[in-house]
């Protein structure tokens, strides 16, 4: 008799560990899900265009590195070519992420603002700030244009 | 790495550029064609299921006149820091033909592991270099892509 009710615990407990496993696993998966499901496809909240002349590009690159440590950014830099001419920046920080990247000619940059956290997303609005200070600093490399996309 | 796209099809130009930008990376869902500077999340090789912890993060960009796309890996993507560049052109046969060339450092990355997905701050990470898979399997994987693209062709021209 006691055997039997002490196998029936055994098997109870088997069976609430399980449960117990099983709501974690879709707890933590649910969560992951959120956190991850704006990143499949990310549309630029604002975009600018910069061009320099490829002898500015160490200019460039200082400037980009003064705003990222101002506004709290991390920032990581890939040269493409031994000239460092062809290069591409990424700034993240927890709510918003910046890419700046030179796709197709020398000196012409395209500058990418974008969400970053998929349960409390960045709007355009929220950036505004940012983008002014941005440009800021990069209007003073002698000679740029910087043309608003969107 | 190129592909042909037999001429006897008969494809427009703009047909062509359609087709092209439902291609432009490993994993992407034809349904929904790429569009200039958005950030993508590419497939595990040969699959559609989408990387996960940033493994895949791209941003992509297409030229004015649609006949060139660039995929450039973002930190954290398996094969960081890389360039893809695909171009779409016609032969004087008119026959269409996708050429894909990639650069890049093969540097060894800090990825992001599971369980620090994109988003925290700090994420936890670990050194990783895989040049020797994208050396390898570069060429394999772009080409995969191209005769999906083929085939999508054959099916809905």
């Amino acid at each position: 008799m006691s055997v039997n009710r002490s196998k029936s615990f055994t098997v109870g407990y088997v069976l609430l560990g399980l449960m117990f496993c099983l709501a974690a696993g879709i707890v933590m998966i649910t969560r992951y899900q959120k956190m991850n499901s704006c990143y499949n496809d990310r549309p630029p909240l604002r975009s600018i265009d910069v061009t320099i002349d490829t002898s500015q590009s160490e200019q460039l690159i200082e400037q980009l590195k003064k705003f990222a440590d101002k506004n709290g950014f991390k920032y990581e830099i890939a040269y493409y070519t031994p000239n460092r001419e062809d290069f591409s920046v990424w700034m993240t920080r927890k709510d918003v992420e910046v890419v700046i990247s030179s796709p197709f000619n020398p000196g012409e940059f395209g500058i990418d603002f974008y969400n970053n956290d998929c349960i409390q997303p960045t709007v355009a609005s929220d950036i505004d700030g940012l983008l002014t200070d941005l440009k800021s600093f990069i209007s003073e490399i002698p000679n740029v244009t910087i043309t608003d996309v969107n | 790495m190129g592909s042909l796209h037999p001429a006897e099809l008969q494809c427009t130009a703009e047909e062509m550029k359609d087709y092209f930008l439902r291609f432009a990376y490993p994993g992407q869902n034809p349904a929904n064609p790429v569009i200039d500077r958005h950030s993508y999340t590419v497939g595990y090789p040969y699959t559609n299921f989408p990387m996960q912890f940033g493994w895949g993060a791209i941003q992509v960009r297409i030229s004015e006149d649609g006949f060139t796309s660039v995929n450039t890996t973002k930190p954290g993507h398996i094969l960081y820091d890389g360039k893809i560049i695909r171009h779409l052109s016609q032969g004087a046969d008119g026959a269409w033909q996708v050429t894909t060339t990639g650069y890049g450092n093969n540097t060894t990355v800090n990825v992001i592991t599971p369980g620090s997905p994109p988003g925290l701050n700090p994420p936890n990470e670990i050194p990783v270099s895989l040049s020797s898979v994208n050396t390898w399997q570069g060429v394999g994987i772009f080409n995969d892509l191209d005769h999906q693209m083929i085939a999508y062709i054959e099916d809905h021209h």
